[in-house]
């Protein structure tokens, strides 16, 4: 079934829109929030608390591309799932590996450390992302928004190890100096 | 700041580079169902194509296509640093050009002359509103060929960077449905 059918049916109040999603979208999501979980238990919870938050959203949302708008549920659902199982015991998953990764960005100079508002951060994350070469973009957003492994990644676009290693690496680093720039 | 943060941010990104950031996987299994598929969608569009222009032929050749809206990030300069700012538009490159012509302040001597996709050295759309290709193959080359009046050419006296050209770019390309591989801007 077409997205905006789907859309409308979430607007019709007809439980029909959460069949066709998990038809059309179960898997991507599942495979979101395996990626963060590693755990396919978790996963499913997290996927169907998607579907319960999707189902609350739409209306008065309409999402203008129905699948990321899952996966962004899918994304943010599961990182709180996981933040909340890090209290307890963390590990597992790519997200501990990402986030290893991710802290290479963070400035760690002496300066006292700026005010910043979340939003802020985000709208400059996105324009950062959007400045990025296709290629690197795609690479940067299946490690970084999907969480997908590096191995996947290699197979996905036909790379080298080395080569999705390297190109994450200088991403990072552009990131990192772009954060410093903009006074993160 | 935390890592955990940056995590977070990276979730907002826009929903098309995440919409494509995965569709680009499967090469050779993609050229290949790609390949039978254009071949049966020849086999069938065609007759139905020619049988079609036979009907329609003299009636509503004037009509005009109603063009799709949708959110739009319009890029402009803010004290030369890139800034964007979402309106939901018209997905035509001329409407989108004239929004993003008022925001970065020019005036209306700046004009959008031709906006082009090519296509494996084929022009796909030489009309104004390029948002969504129907014979799309994200495999394929796609060059942005977008000529503009001299009006927009950066002043290369002025040795600071001037982000208007890539604001320009990040704009025009940015609404429309799939990646392109290539970009170029003309003066004319």
């Amino acid at each position: 079934m077409e997205d905006k059918k789907i859309v409308e049916l979430y607007f019709q109040r007809s439980e029909k829109a959460l069949e066709e999603t998990a038809l059309k979208y179960g898997k991507y999501c599942f495979s979101i929030a395996y990626s963060i979980l590693n755990d396919n238990e978790d996963a499913e919870e997290s996927v169907n608390d998607t579907y319960l938050d999707v189902w609350n959203s739409i209306p008065p949302h309409k999402p203008s591309v129905l699948s990321t708008f899952l996966g962004k549920i899918t994304r943010r659902i599961s990182i709180d799932k996981w933040r909340k199982r890090a209290a307890d015991k963390r590990g597992g998953g790519e997200i501990s590996l990402v986030l290893d990764e991710l802290e290479e960005c963070v400035f760690k100079g002496d300066t006292v450390e700026e005010e910043y508002s979340k939003e802020k951060l985000s709208e400059a994350v996105k324009l950062f992302i959007a400045q990025l070469p296709k290629t690197e973009k795609n690479v940067f957003i299946c490690r970084y928004w999907y969480m997908d492994s590096v191995e996947s990644i290699c197979k996905r676009f036909s790379f080298s190890e080395s080569k999705v290693k390297s190109m994450l690496k200088r991403t990072r680093d552009k990131l990192r100096k772009y954060l410093v720039e903009e006074e993160f | 700041m935390k890592a955990e943060d940056i995590l977070e941010a990276i979730g907002n990104a826009d929903d098309k580079s995440v919409k494509n950031a995965r569709e680009k996987g499967n090469k050779k299994l993609w050229i290949y169902i790609s390949s039978v598929a254009a071949i049966l969608v020849l086999a069938i569009i065609i007759p139905i194509y020619y049988i079609q222009s036979e009907k329609t032929l003299g009636e509503g050749e004037n009509e005009e296509i109603a063009l799709e809206w949708g959110e739009v990030y319009i890029y402009y300069s803010d004290g030369g640093r890139i800034a964007s700012e979402k309106q939901y538009l018209p997905l035509s490159s001329k409407e989108i050009f004239e929004v993003w012509r008022i925001k970065n302040g020019f005036g209306e001597e700046a004009k959008l002359y031709k906006f082009e996709i090519d296509n494996n050295g084929t022009t796909d759309c030489s009309e104004f509103s390029g948002f969504y290709l129907e014979n799309y193959t994200p495999e394929d080359y796609y060059i942005v060929n977008i000529t503009v009046s001299k009006a927009l050419e950066n002043d290369k006296s002025i040795a600071v960077y001037d982000p208007t050209l890539d604001t320009l770019k990040m704009t025009m390309t940015g609404y429309l449905d799939f990646e392109c591989d290539e970009y170029n801007v003309f003066f004319q």
